[in-house]
Formats: C-alpha cells, structure tokens, sequence
C-alpha cells in the first residue's frame, strides 16, 4: 500500500486523534495510523481529564465516553490525615479511555483523515537528510507513506522520536511504574472526589488512587518510582488492599474487572520537539504534568496547536523547522512555565519524609485548600509552622519560591 | 535479560529506559535484540509486576 499525504500521523491516541481532527477539518490532507486493531485498548490511565484542555482545544469530551463529573480530590496523609482541594462545581470526570479515545478517533475519521489500523510503522524515512515519510507494515504487507509532514503521537515509548534523534532513553527517575486496575463495589468518600494516598510504604515516590466511577465502581492504581527490584508496584498495589487501614476497607468488596499495567513518563517535555518536516506530540514529546502524570488534557491542546500549524505550513509551502518552531513556541508558551515548576515541586515532594507530609496535612486539615492556593490564610499557616519543624518551613519556602502560594 | 510473558503487561516501561536501544515493542510484547542487550538490569527496576530476569 502506498499513500502520498500532507500529514501523516503515527499513533491514534488522544495526541494524534487531536491534531488529525484538527488538520482534517483545516481541510488537509491528513493519514492517522495506529497498530492497535482496537483503538482505546488496552486501558493504561487513570482516566481523569478536566475541563480546561478540551475546551481549550475545542475539542468536546465524547458524551459516551464521560463516566462521572469530579469537583477535586482528597490526599490521605502517611498517617491518613485528610486534605481537600474541592470546587464548588465539578470541572473535569472521570471517563472511560476505551470510548473516549475510539470516539475521538471516530471524529478525526469523520472530518476528513484517512485512517490505518492494525498498521505498525517501523521505520521513518529520510530524503536528503530530512524526514519524508514512514515505512510500517499490515496484514496486507508493507506500507509505505510519503508525507509532508509526520507527527510522532505514538506515546510513552516513541520510535518516531527515537529514529528523529529528538530522545534517546528516559532516566529511571522519570518514569513510574504502575499497575491499576477497574474495580466494582468500591466505597469512596464523596463520589465527586478523586482520592490520593502518600506514604513511603504506600507507594515510594508516588501515590495510590482511587477514582470514583460512579455506581461503586472505580479506576483504582498506583504509580511508584524506579524500585531496586525487592518489591515492586503490584506488591505495593497488592499490601495496599490487603494492610492499608483505609484501603482494605473501601476494597474490602472489591472485585478487579480489568487488570492494567503502565508506565508513567513523569520527566518533563523533551528538549526539542521538531525537525524539518516533523512534529512530536502528547507522551512522544513528553507533554505530561510531572506530578500528577495527566496526559491528557495537555495532548489534546498540544495536538490541536501541531495541527493548525501543520496547515499554516502547508499552506505556505514551508514545512521547514523553522516554520515548525511555531509549534514549539505555541505550546510551550502555554505549559513550558507549568512544567519546570512541578519538575521542581515533583523533587521537593520526592525528598520530604513522611512526618513533613503528615505535619502538613496537620496544619491544612479540615480546610478546603482551594482557598490556601488562592493565596488565602497563608500567613496563619507560615505562622503555625514556624513552631514546628525546619524541614516543612523549608518545603513551604519551596512552595512559595514556586509561587504557589504566597 | 528475559521477559516472562505471563506476567508482562507490555507497559513500554523497559523499553524506554533501556540506555542500549536493545527494545523493540508492538502492542502485544516486547521484543529482545540480544545482540545489543548488556544484561545491565535498568529495566528491570521499572518493571511495575517483577516480569524481568537478568540471566547471570
Ligand atoms: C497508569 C497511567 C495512568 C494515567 N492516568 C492519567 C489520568 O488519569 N489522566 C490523564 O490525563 N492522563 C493519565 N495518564 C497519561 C495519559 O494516559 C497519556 O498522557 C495519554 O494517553 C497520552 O496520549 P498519546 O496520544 O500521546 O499517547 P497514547 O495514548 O499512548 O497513544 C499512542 C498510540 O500510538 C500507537 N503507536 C505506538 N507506536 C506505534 C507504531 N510504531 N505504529 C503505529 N502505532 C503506534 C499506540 O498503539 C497508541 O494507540 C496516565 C498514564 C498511565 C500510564
Ligand atoms: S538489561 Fe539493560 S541492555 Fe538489556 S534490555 Fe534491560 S536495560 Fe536494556
Ligand atoms: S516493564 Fe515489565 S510489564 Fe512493562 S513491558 Fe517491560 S517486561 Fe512488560
């Protein structure tokens, strides 16, 4: 089989069905391929998405796709003391990702792009040094694409990327490890809250979830930090159901209906994200929130941005790394500022003990901390800390040098 | 270094921190290139279910 394209795009997940819809409806001429034979599985998130990066991307969350609106969410301390970041109104849900992204896909087929499934692509092509195409193959043997210009949105572990010379391999410290499962019969607090639960024997330099689903039935994983081997994120998955006090009882019922593994990039944006004639976006480029390990949201603005400026290029006739860099400057003027910060922020976190975190949630307990981040109380709080403990004055000063708080 | 494939959720984990490009993945496992594998077991501590041995 062989295409000839404006844009051709390697990976149908929520980064390249964005950019596609986004080039298709700009009226070019656009080619979306994915290896899976079924867009959206397997699951491998959380499946919390807010409001803001579809919005921003005009793009609507598929209605089937939406499972249960969420207001914020609540952190278990290591000792299980609660802390609350709650709005007044829901402003993002809990979705199911085999839906939500196969409607996406849906859409961007509907505007306009051609698509390929069940086509793995194995080689990206150089012409005189620049990128010209993609080479894969399908049941019907090889492809081969010739294209203006490529989009790398083929996730955590990009080959696209990799043969541009734009990552080479990511640290052990950038990436979390997890396991998840969706559950039934789960008792959550509130229905509109997602639930977090911190700890070094939780889960060392991450976090368990629970995010409620609705109807007792919850998305519910772990993501921890490169392990020396001893015990690994399914043990500490495992003990959380079985030790935790609080985690026993809500799965106390709990019965698993899907089982997922998963790899959490958590390292920031690569360096650069373009070359002539090639754009990375979503997990390819590493556009993920450090913390959190959202994805989403950010691949749905960043692949609309790479598909407008895919048609500007095209238009002009220049599809050069110098037009390209409007991409880059575009979507890195939206987030680059957001992501070093929680870089920072990620470290600080990873660094502070257990009794730091819980003599925080101490101080913050029974506040909504909507109200702390709006820059509200803050002094109350500095003035409680400084007759307590050095190290979460030092981790306050971080949060405010981040600008966090005031 | 080897996969056991019954315990393997083909997170991509390995392959991307593998400092020696000796990973390959479709979306159904990963694939060894034991020419370029070192046995160095990076991998191995990001497996998130204890699916990877380094032979010795
Ligand atoms: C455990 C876990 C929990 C998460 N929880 C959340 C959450 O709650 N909220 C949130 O916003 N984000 C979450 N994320 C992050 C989110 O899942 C990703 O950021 C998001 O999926 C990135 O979208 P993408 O389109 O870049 O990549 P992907 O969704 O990974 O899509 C890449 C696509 O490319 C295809 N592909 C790859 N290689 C090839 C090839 N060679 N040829 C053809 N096709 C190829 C794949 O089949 C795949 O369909 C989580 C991630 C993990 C691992
Ligand atoms: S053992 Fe080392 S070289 Fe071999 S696959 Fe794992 S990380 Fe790569
Ligand atoms: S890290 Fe483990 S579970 Fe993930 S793909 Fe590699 S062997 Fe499989």
């Amino acid at each position: 089989m062989k295409f000839k394209v404006d844009v051709a795009i390697v990976g149908g997940g929520p980064a390249g069905s964005s950019t596609a819809l986004t080039a298709a409806k700009l009226g070019l001429n656009v080619l979306l391929i994915d290896r899976k034979a079924h867009i959206g599985v397997p699951v491998q998130c959380g499946e919390a998405i807010g409001k803001t990066g579809p919005s921003i991307a005009e793009i609507d969350i598929p209605k089937e796709a939406i499972r249960n609106p969420i207001r914020g969410f609540r952190v278990y301390s290591p000792s299980n003391i609660k802390v609350d970041y709650a709005k007044p109104e829901p402003d993002g849900y809990i979705v199911d990702r085999r839906v939500f992204d196969k409607e996406l896909f849906i859409k961007a087929a509907e505007a306009g792009a051609e698509t390929l499934i069940n086509t793995e692509i194995k080689e990206l092509v150089f012409k005189d040094g620049k990128v010209s195409g993609l080479i894969g193959v399908n049941d019907n043997g090889k492809v081969e694409v010739e294209s203006k210009i490529i989009i790398g949105a083929d996730g955590v572990f990009s080959i696209i990327a990799k043969m541009a010379g734009l990552r080479k391999y990511a640290k052990l410290a950038d990436l979390d490890a997890s396991v998840g499962y969706e559950m039934c019969n789960v008792e959550y607090d509130d229905q509109e809250l997602m639930e977090f639960y911190m700890g070094k024997n939780v889960a060392p330099r991450g976090y368990v979830w629970i995010f409620p689903k609705g109807e007792k039935r919850a998305n519910v994983g772990i993501g921890v930090g490169a392990q020396d081997g001893a015990r690994t994120a399914l043990d500490y998955m495992k003990s959380f159901m079985k030790d935790h006090p609080i985690g026993r009882e809500k799965l106390k019922n709990a019965k698993i209906i899907e089982y997922r593994v998963g790899a959490i990039p958590l390292g920031g944006p690569n360096e650069k994200n373009i070359l002539d004639n090639l754009m990375l976006v979503g997990d390819a480029a590493g556009q993920v929130h450090p913390i959190t390990g959202g994805g989403i949201g950010y691949s749905l603005v960043c692949g609309s941005i790479a598909g407008k400026v895919a048609a500007e290029a095209i238009e002009a006739g220049d599809t050069s790394e110098r037009m390209l860099s409007n991409y880059e400057s575009r979507w890195r003027g939206k987030y680059g500022e957001e992501f070093s910060k929680m870089l920072k922020l990620r470290v600080l976190l990873e660094k502070a003990e257990d009794k730091t975190l819980d003599q925080l949630a101490e101080i913050l307990n029974g506040q909504n901390i909507v109200d702390l981040t709006a820059g509200r109380k803050i002094s109350i709080l500095f003035s409680a800390v400084k007759k307590r403990n050095k190290d979460l004055l030092n981790l306050l000063n971080g949060f405010r040098q981040l600008k966090l708080i005031q | 270094m080897l996969i056991d494939r019954v315990k393997c959720g083909v997170c991509f984990g390995c392959a991307a921190v593998c400092p020696f490009d000796a990973l390959r993945a479709t979306d159904k496992e990963i694939i060894v290139n034991s020419e370029k594998c070192t046995n160095c077991g990076i991998c191995r501590k990001i497996c998130p279910v204890g699916a990877i041995t380094i032979e010795v």
